[in-house]
């Protein structure tokens, strides 16, 4: 086990080399001139040149590269170029906030999905069954920044239930985290189903049935645990996934985290905290990748030695 | 079982006048035995059209496209431009009044009918939902927002309410307009309490004696008033005393303090004798009534305005600025700008199918000429190639397509590239285990022994062999692609966000029409329409053509 998580480690790295060669040189490649997004366009050509040096956009490619790589590994991404405001500290304080929303979407997500899931394959084409497949092949269809809409236009400016947007208490996530979750849920009860049928049609199930295992055991004991091996993986690759949907959730429902941030950052062409969050986004979907891998080669043998 | 029967149709009935020739024998015995050769074409025909969900996705996305390419010839408005410059007379007409004009006259305390003389105050309940303002015939009330309101007529110390509803197809709530009070008696002496009988005026025409049902409808009417209130500050006097009888919150005034005199608990006592004038307010309407005080005051009573008598004291009025709810005019209302959202819909299909098809297809292009590279020679390419999509694989295409985005910079053509970087993986990958399975057939092998080129081979022989997978992954793709360039420009990274773009149209109608429910739904709708329909058409193209793609 050791050896393939050092191994899987050592793979990790080339792949963030290159993210932060891509993130660095974002900024040479992108057009605006950072010190005229910076300065304002009316500077004259000599203030120009001084900050140009100042900002050290004379140095060659690779010294700058090394110079914000030497600085973000100590943690520093830079300041706003637009608020002027520390970017590690406002990512510290928005990470949080997508924290907090990405997990409590995820846990609802999957407790509701297995659930479901498995209601469905044990009573296999009852209605809800039915039901819950038409909904899953309809939730894949439906843009959930939409259904956040719409939901904020009933249950909030409709109906006052809820607060419209913002962060506050408990109140304040539901929304979001139902809409964020709701995909989620859908495609892990699909694939609940579909393995735990698959499963349900193996032999050793139905010796299980024929030396007289009552059924209920032998769904829980005998087919659960294989079936969920497959759903633990797909179930972990959708949080990554699910942090990306984010993105577009925060900015509907005004969530002040990470993705909200990204997305302001691209509109003002904030270039600072459009590379660290980047960087940041890649860092977590490998994280999550590689727990996700972990788990599976510790629950199925065969992967590691292989 | 189909192709056969047609086939044995065909030869038992050939053209008259050819049945007895001896060819015509042969035909007849051959074409029965020899099995026509298979075709996988017609097989596939028959297996998509048992499946209704995508047949019907299919003629779906059929109207669609029609519509898209069509939709500059065929919307009922200019979808750019606000509606209101470009209603023919007939479409004036149906639309219903913007403002009203509610003419007028006064009501004099002997009941006469007279024409007014002087212009009346008029103040609107609500101006966030109307604006009124008064002549010296007619009150004119202007939509401004949907909503439900009043307006406040009055004329020194009478005030009326006139019911005015913008755009709202709410359930039926009449107000009180006005009140009546009639003495109890002709005449009072001095000294005796004056009894007065108060009865309210509903805006249908309804009269309410009963003060339980008075009061009811009062409540209810505070729920009308906007954040100003405009009437409340004018009722002064005192406060009568709540009795089993009394309505709550009604007000007498004094207006002859030496002929009457009003108690603490309400009581109107008169005094000496004369004229006496006495204001009742409630809820915010007020009207007058004049108290003889001994016969001789009887005589010379000189009328005063006690009500006003409106042509009608409810109006129906539509807001035509902005906003205009779904009707036979504009099927799906319009926006903060009075666009018609169904033009906007329908010109929006052509760059949501633009970004759809135009993004896959380059991405499936450049992923399937890697693919087939990699599955073809494998090697250090293919492990290249492999490791470089898997690395792209791992990101969420959202994300993906937004870091495109970050660096291209918004607009739709940066778009449709974002949404076809992240789709050359998925091709990449699946065309390169399609074709490494295929390049172990025989056909290749036996091609590659006489001598045919490599570029010859992967387009000959091994693209076909993994076309039907493409056409499956293309036609799903293409509803993820729709999805991921709607929220693309729903985050304003699509450019011009005033464009008829359907995820566009949502952030407008998010940040615009917070209280308004159409402009949030129908754009959405669409695209749930015509992803679903890629999706079903997706899924009925898998089972027919490789029902192993299944899981």
């Amino acid at each position: 086990m050791a050896t393939y998580i050092a191994r899987r480690l050592l793979q990790m790295i080339p792949i963030l080399l290159i993210v932060s060669i891509l993130a660095f040189l974002f900024v040479h490649l992108t057009p605006g001139d950072p010190i005229r997004i910076m300065y304002g366009v009316e500077i004259d050509q000599d203030t120009y040149q001084q900050l140009r040096e100042r900002e050290g956009f004379n140095d060659p490619l690779p010294v700058q590269y090394a110079r914000y790589m030497g600085n973000v590994l100590r943690g520093d991404f830079g300041v706003s170029y637009r608020t002027r405001a520390n970017v590690s500290q406002e990512i510290g304080r928005r990470f949080i906030n997508t924290f907090v929303l990405a997990s409590v979407s995820m846990i609802w997500a999957t407790l509701a999905g297995l659930v479901v899931g498995i209601i469905s394959a044990v009573k296999r084409n009852s209605l809800l069954d039915r039901v819950v497949m038409t909904l899953s092949v309809a939730s894949i269809s439906i843009p959930s920044f939409w259904l956040g809409l719409l939901l904020m236009q009933v249950l909030a400016v409709r109906l006052g239930w809820l607060p419209t947007s913002g962060i506050g208490g408990i109140r304040h996530l539901i929304m979001p985290a139902f809409v964020l979750g709701a995909t989620v849920a859908a495609i892990v009860a699909r694939f609940t189903r579909s393995s735990l049928l698959e499963t349900l049609g193996e032999d050793y199930i139905r010796t299980a049935r024929a030396k007289g295992q009552i059924r209920r055991n032998v769904i829980f004991k005998h087919a659960l645990r294989n079936a969920l091996i497959p759903v633990v993986t797909m179930t972990g690759l959708q949080f990554g996934f699910l942090i990306g949907g984010a993105i577009a959730i925060e900015t509907v429902f005004s969530w002040p985290g990470l993705g909200s941030y990204l997305i302001d950052g691209i509109i003002n062409r904030d270039y600072p905290v459009v590379q660290a969050l980047i960087m940041l986004f890649s860092l977590q979907f490998l994280g999550v990748n590689l727990l996700v891998d972990l788990t599976y080669a510790y629950l199925n043998p065969q992967i590691r030695y292989s | 079982m189909k192709n056969k029967s047609e086939k044995q149709s065909k030869s038992v009935s050939p053209l008259p006048g050819e049945r007895s020739t001896p060819g015509d024998d042969y035909m007849e015995n051959g074409g029965g035995e020899i099995e026509k050769p298979y075709s996988p074409f017609k097989d596939f025909i028959k297996k998509f059209s048992k499946q209704k969900m995508a047949l019907i996705a299919f003629f779906a996305i059929a109207i669609i496209i029609i519509l898209a390419i069509l939709a500059p010839m065929i919307v009922p408005y200019n979808p750019t431009v606000d509606v209101l410059s470009q209603y023919s007379q007939e479409e004036q007409d149906l639309l219903g009044d913007n403002r009203r004009s509610i003419g007028y006259e006064w009501v004099l305390s002997d009941g006469s009918v007279v024409e007014p003389t002087r212009v009346p105050m008029v103040e609107s309940g609500n101006r966030r939902v109307v604006n009124a303002r008064g002549s010296g015939s007619s009150i004119t009330a202007t939509a401004v927002n949907e909503g439900e309101t009043f307006v406040a007529v009055s004329h020194e110390n009478v005030t009326n309410y006139l019911r005015i509803v913008v755009t709202q197809s709410q359930f039926y709530r009449p107000i009180l307009t006005a009140l009546e009070v009639r003495l109890g008696r002709e005449s009072f002496n001095p000294g005796e309490e004056i009894t007065l009988e108060i009865k309210g005026r509903l805006s249908d025409g309804e009269v309410l004696e009963d003060p339980k049902e008075i009061a009811r409808v009062i409540e209810e009417m505070e729920e009308l008033q906007g954040t100003q209130d405009t009437t409340g500050g004018r009722i002064a006097g005192q406060q009568v005393e709540q009795g089993e009888d009394e309505i709550l919150g009604m007000t007498f005034r004094n207006l002859d303090e030496e002929i009457l005199t009003i108690e603490e608990d309400g009581r109107i006592i008169a005094e000496s004798l004369g004229l006496g004038t006495v204001q009742v307010s409630l809820g915010g309407l007020s009207t007058v009534v004049q108290i003889p005080v001994g016969s001789e005051a009887l005589r010379n009573i000189e009328p005063v305005v006690t009500a006003f008598q409106f042509e009608e004291t409810e109006a129906q009025l539509v807001d035509l600025y902005k906003h205009q709810p779904p009707s036979s005019l504009h099927f799906f209302g319009t926006d903060h700008q009075n666009r018609d959202i169904f033009s906007r819909v329908l010109v929006g299909t052509r760059q949501t199918l633009a970004i759809g098809f135009v993004s896959v297809i380059l991405g499936a292009l450049l992923g399937t000429t890697l693919g087939l590279i990699a599955g073809y020679y494998g090697g250090r390419i293919d492990s290249l190639l492999t490791r470089a999509s898997d690395v792209l694989l791992a990101f969420p295409g959202v994300l993906l397509a937004i870091a495109v985005i970050a660096i291209l910079g918004p607009g739709i053509i940066n778009i449709i590239f974002a949404v076809a970087v992240f789709t050359v993986p998925i091709f990449l990958r699946i065309v390169r285990s399609s074709a490494m399975s295929v390049k172990n057939m025989t056909y290749v092998e036996a091609a590659r022994s006489i001598g045919v080129k490599n570029h010859v081979i992967i387009f000959r022989h091994i693209l076909p062999g993994t076309m039907s997978v493409i056409i499956v992954y293309l036609t799903m793709r293409i509803g993820t692609a729709i999805i991921i360039g709607a929220v693309l420009s729903y985050l304003g990274l699509g450019g011009d966000i005033t464009a008829p773009e359907w995820g566009a149209m949502l952030n407008a109608a998010k940040d615009n029409s917070r209280n308004v429910f159409h402009p949030t739904l129908f754009p959405g709708l669409a695209i749930v329409v015509t992803v679903l329909a890629f999706n079903l058409l997706g899924d009925g193209l898998r089972d027919a053509l490789d029902p192993k793609l299944k899981e």
